[in-house]
């Protein structure tokens, strides 16, 4: 007992040592768990163990806590296995007692249904009528309807890896061989027959009462892969796939390898646009044979998998989590997707192989998997869980497929209708989910399991191609063989063709081109069915490093293929000299801004979808960005969004700054920094350098400076931005130890610099008493000299004892925020554009989006969102950084939606400065002492943990209300990709003026700003920005002035005890007022509560009359109007 | 009317503009317990609830329709010994304030008046607005040439005030031999400062450390494989608290 204590006292003291605030929070906790400490409890065996099992087998104690977690979450309810026994007792009863049916040839199905009617017959026109299906054969095939020989079920539910609630259970029953003829395999025969048999138990179903409702579909959306699809009736939610397969080892195997013919004659006419020839010989009808090797071999291979698994539960938790992850990111779904069963077969050859066991916990399978994906190429290497196959077998799989993954009889491809850049798209996110694991951050539970990622926001464009498109052109080249090897399957060969088309196009410009073709809608039996052509789309994932070239290289001129090129590329293309004297063909792009050099891409989808193959399709890219345009703006050279004057002022600024160091002035300059938002390029509009004249009508000069009339002014001067900057000057300790004397002394070296820019180089400039304004290259730059004996004024003190003590005080905090962090995080987030150019841009579009949601800067500063956004480019959690400007856009609201800010500290770690312990330590703070810290807190390597851009705002409800608007508009534009809604995406950024309890509306020629408005009518007057000359730089025009966002100061000021206003900063034409709910409530007789209100009833009650009237009065000339509502 | 009263203010109306709705301002003659200069016995009147847009000048006006005012003192919310209620009020732009009457009478006579005459009338041009702020606008342009005088001037007076100091501060004996140890000088003392406090107690420590064996003796090494255990046993618990609020959270739904 001596000793813990001592022991504790010696580590307080440690702790106590470090001056930053967290630890010392962390200090209390400390001792208290030194308390406990005292009473320490034996641990037992089992504790042991569990605590050297998390360590070795789990990534760490929350990672496993979480992982249980999740499995008991989506442990399926007793309640449910128990109705689906009693259901699936109730359905075999119901198939023993079937009504058998006689022969019947499918001519006579149409001309005997007609007239008299037998119980037979009835059933025989009901099937029919309700079923015109395009399945057809070369004969008159007899169909015979018996009871099914047997039943078994199978899948993820079978073998205890299906994730609830939503349950899918897999059935098969089998075709009685009597059905059968052995030749059936040919020429669709079988597959009509087995059509027929579904037909024949969904009718009968039907008449049961044991189904809400039967639906049909398709296995993989290979429509010669139909299944029923039902919904118990003791059992919602729950849906059992009928599937029916020929008895076993009754087709020969081996008339379903790639190579072999089964098809002679045309049978598939209705479906296959592509004019089919008579005859197709022994040419190979691969995927007609996949979807027959499914049936056939189906029951063998349930067999195996149940062998393998059913006693392996860790493995089995394993798939549960490799399931709920594919899930979440969709991975799933759709034609020619990473289906569920190829995972199942890929863990049965993991444990046929050893490489998994029941010894190893499920975080471990689920990492084995990953592994194993990320290390092997299935579509080079071939594997297989069949035990005697030849290698040429498999090579001529591997050959015939893309992927191949050879079932257990080693007749079938398990990955038959997997499309190549799906699988790459599925081991590029076992990669990403690999780094999340190893990452080990705070979420990165969450990040893999929890959070769901929609495709649109996975991808940096997505192509729709519509679904009324006639894609005769696209198959138009396709030679016959592989017409043949698509058989039944035309969708696959035109998904194929659009690939290597737009993949020829775009090149190395796109890292993957992924099909995502929605899945046929399933159809309610009973309903006739219609053939809907399917929409395509693919998601592009384009290369960061060539994305946006503007050439495109073809081959040197007269070489071979440079005709080819020609072709492709038509009127596009030209020949090019280059400096290393070869000349070649290319495909130039002519771009003047980046924006448009963004476009590129879409360029070429253009050309491809539209010139070349006709197609209708959309494509969504970059539609956003349209937002960031200032239309009415007329500047002297190419502006697009802000990259071109943000570089324009990055350059003049260091020019600039270069003559500054050059002045000599007295002391001499250490550095010069940016600290406003232009130099990460995350100003929206940043200030178009121009020539400043002084108008005649509201503007007037005064020794070198323009400045209002104030008689008969009634407009505002456009707003003028200054781009703010500090001077570090080198240390001295010459500098007055007296706050005042230091300010004034201060002011004497911005009026030397002003002096000197005058003097060599005819820069003019204007010092205020804090600063000093310089007009350069039509830019105004504010230089604040930064001396760091300041902060020490500011914080010094004197202690008890007499002892000199610095301490924080608010004035020195500010000074310190914005001169020694800010800069810091400024050129942080620079280097960010810098490695990622989208940065800035879509922090741009997050800005413009949550001020038109009327939150403006005093609710949630931009520096937040700079930060917030750049937290997607830092961690890459939950994808790889996006190269697009909407992408990353969507994905910060994205993270807006699914941040837990209210129970973890969100860490931005710039370069991984902050260790994991110091990160950990903060969170665990944060929940013990959840009150004393912000809404919202970022932890970042440069403010010693203070989050100090949080300090003041944001505020929960603010936080909560953006989560709601984004979710909202995540939705919108969900609803745009997913569902072709047609809602223009420019109304997302038009501030909504209902439900405010009063509208301030402001007169637009005060408002400095206007211009930005979104609303604006194109046809309106440009507001033309000319060149800066030399002649034009006499006078500094009026800087920051912007009247609305004073009378907003002063509002705020003066009413945001009893209300919040909210206002768009882009040019916002009206004031939105919302009263405190808490003000209103009547308050006892006080002195402290009389002020703003008035005595009603013996309470004080708040006078909103007067406070509206306070708005007039202080509005004067201002507003236009006010609406109120209350 | 004239007899309402909340508390012991007195109601008096006050209106912008002839047109607007009267407004209620509370007021009553200030007593205090210590006397203070500005606020005179018997003149003084504190003024409650005084809107934004009147200012100390404007206040003046009002109440000088009544008799003359020697001064007007304006302050954001209400005095109070209760700080977190400063707090509460300080995006509070009412006011309160004391005005002082030259004399007694006018103090009395307001008391039973109801009405004031509209501000308006009273003073035409009062500032508000956007004129407002364009002059605020053209007064932060600044001649350099006056900001130079300006800041000489308080340069200037600084310097001599520190050369004064530094005079003071020189090493001086007094009268019974006792030298005054300054940090300049011959033998400069230490800097009385926090952070040279902290360096001594460090030094202090370290060399404590050095003395004491650790991972030594059989209890020691028990006892640190002890508190591994125990820090084990933490990390387990903090994760568990963590899953319990994530649960509470409703996030463990990956559908």
């Amino acid at each position: 007992m001596d000793v813990d204590m001592s022991d504790g006292d010696t580590d307080e003291s440690i702790k106590g040592d470090t001056i930053d605030r967290p630890s010392k929070r962390h200090n209390t906790s400390e001792s208290s768990v030194g308390k406990k400490k005292q009473k320490f409890k034996q641990p037992t065996v089992e504790e042991l163990n569990d605590l050297h099992e998390t360590q070795t087998l789990f990534n760490n104690n929350l990672f496993r806590l979480q992982i249980s977690e999740l499995l008991e979450a989506t442990k399926i309810k007793n309640k449910y296995n128990e109705r689906l026994t009693s259901w699936i007792n109730e359905f075999q009863l119901f198939l023993g007692i079937l009504p058998v049916h006689d022969p019947i040839n499918i001519s006579n199905f149409s001309s005997k249904a007609a007239n008299r009617p037998s119980r037979d017959l009835r059933f025989i026109k009901n099937i029919t009528s309700h079923c015109k299906n395009n399945l057809r054969c070369d004969q008159d095939i007899s169909v015979l309807f018996v009871r099914p020989n047997c039943m078994s079920t199978f899948g993820l539910f079978k073998i205890g890896s299906l994730p609830g609630p939503h349950l899918k259970i897999n059935l098969q029953l089998t075709i009685p061989k009597e059905c059968f003829h052995v030749k059936d395999f040919l020429n669709n025969r079988y597959l009509v027959k087995k059509f027929y048999y579904l037909m024949y138990i969904a009718e009968h179903l039907k008449s049961q009462n044991i189904c809400s409702s039967i639906k049909c579909s398709y296995y993989q959306d290979s429509i010669l892969l139909p299944h029923l699809v039902v919904v118990p009736s003791n059992a919602e939610k729950v849906f059992v796939n009928i599937f029916v397969v020929p008895e076993q080892n009754y087709f020969k195997g081996h008339r379903f390898l790639p190579y072999v013919n089964n098809v002679k004659v045309p049978v598939f006419e209705q479906d296959l646009p592509m004019g089919v020839e008579n005859n197709f010989g022994e040419m190979p009808t691969k995927y007609y044979n996949s979807a027959l090797g499914f049936d056939v071999t189906l029951v063998e291979n349930i067999v195996f998998i149940e062998q393998t698994i059913s006693h392996l539960t860790n493995v089995q938790e394993g798939l549960k989590l490799i399931i709920v992850w594919m899930n979440q990111r969709k991975l799933n779904e759709g034609m020619g997707t990473f289906h569920e069963d190829i995972v199942i077969y890929i863990i049965v050859y993991l444990v046929f192989k050893k490489k998994i066991n029941n010894h190893m916990s499920s975080y471990q399978v689920f990492r084995n998997f990953l592994n194993f994906m990320i290390t092997t190429n299935l579509t080079k290497d071939p594997i297989s869980i069949c035990e005697n196959i030849t290698e040429e077998v498999i090579q001529q799989f591997n050959s015939a497929f893309d992927v191949v993954i050879i079932d257990r009889t080693g007749y079938y491809n398990v990955a038959a209708f997997l499309n190549a850049s799906v699988y790459f798209k599925m081991r590029y996110e076992c990669q990403l989910a690999f780094s999340i694991l190893d990452q080990d951050t705070l979420n990165s539970f969450s990040n893999l399991f929890l959070v769901n990622i929609p495709f649109h926001l996975q991808y940096d464009g997505i192509i729709d191609i519509k679904s009324d498109n006639n894609f005769e052109t696209v198959l138009q080249n396709v030679d016959t063989n592989e017409k043949a090897a698509y058989l039944g399957h035309h969708y696959f060969l035109i998904i194929k063709i659009l690939q290597s088309y737009l993949k020829r196009g775009l090149n190395k410009r796109v890292l993957n081109i992924v099909p995502l073709v929605p899945s046929l809608q399933m159809w309610d039996y009973g309903v006739r069915q219609k053939l809907i052509n399917h929409r395509i789309i693919f998601g592009i994932q384009l290369d960061p490093d060539s994305a946006f070239d503007i050439l495109e290289y073809g081959p040197n001129l007269n070489d071979p293929g440079d005709t080819d090129f020609r072709e492709f590329w038509g009127r596009l293309s030209s020949n090019r000299r280059f400096r290393d004297g070869t000349a070649k063909v290319v495909v130039h792009f002519d771009t003047k801004t980046i924006k448009e050099q963004r476009e590129i891409i879409k360029n070429i989808i253009d050309f491809i979808l539209t010139d070349k193959l006709n197609l209708n399709y959309k494509f969504y890219y970059n539609e956003f960005e349209d937002v960031l345009l200032n239309k009415r703006i007329n500047a002297w050279y190419p502006v697009g969004t802000n990259e071109e004057t943000s570089l324009k002022i990055i350059r003049s600024s260091d020019k600039l700054g270069q003559k500054i160091r050059s002045l000599g002035v007295q002391l001499s300059i250490s550095g010069i920094g940016g600290i406003s938002d232009v130099y990460c390029y995350t100003n929206v509009f940043p200030p178009v350098p121009t020539s400043y004249r002084s108008g005649k009508s509201i503007t007037t000069t005064r020794d070198h400076n323009i400045i209002l009339k104030e008689k008969k002014l009634n407009a505002a001067p456009k707003y003028v931005e200054p781009i703010e900057c500090a001077i570090y000057l080198e240390h001295s300790s010459k500098w007055p130890t007296d706050l005042d004397a230091l300010h004034h002394m201060k002011i004497l070296l911005y009026l030397e610099i002003s002096k000197l820019l005058f003097k060599n180089y005819k820069i003019v400039s204007s010092v205020k008493p804090s600063f000093i304004d310089v007009l350069y290259d039509g830019t105004i730059f504010r230089y604040t000299l930064f001396v760091s004996k300041e902060v020490g004024l500011l914080k010094k003190s004197v202690k008890a004892n007499g002892a000199l003590i610095y301490r924080d005080t608010e004035k020195s905090l500010e000074l310190e925020k914005k001169f020694t962090i800010l800069p810091k995080i400024i050129g942080a987030l620079k280097g960010m554009q810098a490695q990622f150019p989208c940065y800035g841009i879509s922090t741009c579009l997050a800005k413009r989006w949550i001020r038109s949601q009327l939150i403006d800067d005093y609710l949630f500063p931009d520096m937040i969102i700079n930060l917030l956004n750049a937290q997607q480019f830092i961690s890459q959690s939950l994808y790889t950084a996006a190269t697009t400007p909407q992408v990353a856009f969507l994905r910060f609201l994205k993270y807006i939606i699914d941040v837990t800010w209210d129970l973890e500290p969100i860490v931005i770690n710039f370069n991984n400065e902050l260790t994991r312990e110091q990160i950990s330590n903060v969170d665990t703070q944060m929940r013990i002492n959840r009150d004393k810290y912000p809404p919202l807190f970022i932890l970042t390597p440069y403010d010693n943990g203070d989050s100090i851009f949080t300090k003041k705002a944001p505020s929960k409800q603010v936080l909560v209300r953006l989560k709601l608007l984004a979710a909202e508009c995540l939705d919108v534009v969900a609803n745009i990709v997913l569902n072709e809604s047609l809602y223009s995406i420019k109304e997302l950024f038009i501030p909504n003026i209902n439900g405010f309890n009063c509208v301030l509306h402001l007169r637009s020629l005060i408002n400095p700003r206007r211009h930005e408005r979104i609303l604006n009518v194109e046809t309106d007057g440009k507001v033309p920005f000319s060149e800066p000359t030399k002649e034009a730089e006499e006078n500094m025009p009026v800087i920051d002035f912007d009247p609305v966002q004073m009378y907003l100061k002063e509002l705020r000021i003066n009413y945001g005890a009893f209300c919040v206003f909210f206002h768009d900063t882009y040019g916002g034409n009206f004031i939105g007022v919302l009263w405190n709910p808490k003000e209103l409530e009547p308050r006892n007789i006080k002195v402290s509560y009389m002020l703003g209100r008035k005595v009603e009833n013996d309470k004080l009650i708040l006078d909103k009359e007067e406070i509206i009237r306070g708005f007039h009065i202080l509005g004067k000339d201002i507003l236009k109007s006010i609406d109120n509502n209350t | 009317m004239a007899s309402k009263k909340v508390l012991d203010f007195k109601v008096i109306h006050f209106k912008f503009s002839s047109e607007d709705d009267p407004y209620e301002i509370f007021i009553k003659e200030h007593t205090s317990r210590n006397y203070e200069d500005d606020k005179p016995m018997g003149r003084t009147l504190f003024v409650v609830n005084i809107p934004p847009y009147v200012d100390e000048q404007n206040l003046s006006k009002l109440f000088a329709q009544i008799g003359s005012v020697v001064s007007v003192k304006l302050q954001r919310g209400i005095p109070s010994n209760d700080d977190k209620l400063q707090q509460e009020i300080i995006s509070n732009g009412f006011r309160s304030g004391y005005v002082v009457y030259k004399k007694r009478e006018s103090l009395v006579r307001i008391m039973n008046i109801s009405t004031l005459k509209p501000l308006v009338d009273l003073n035409n041009d009062i500032e508000v607005g956007f004129l407002k702020y364009a002059k605020q606008y053209n007064n932060s342009v600044y001649n350099h040439d006056e900001l130079s005088e300006r800041a000489k001037r308080a340069i200037e007076i600084f310097d001599n005030r520190e050369k004064e100091k530094l005079n003071e501060e020189k090493e001086q004996v007094d009268d019974e031999g006792w030298t005054v140890v300054t940090k300049k000088g011959r033998n400069p003392g230490l800097a009385f400062k926090e952070s040279v406090e902290n360096k001594l107690n460090e030094k202090q420590q370290k060399k404590m450390k050095k003395k004491t064996l650790r991972n030594f003796y059989p209890f020691q090494i028990k006892e640190s494989k002890r508190e591994h255990l125990a820090n084990l046993r933490q990390q387990h618990e903090e994760a568990k608290r963590k899953i319990a609020e994530m649960r509470k959270n409703r996030t463990f739904r990956p559908y």
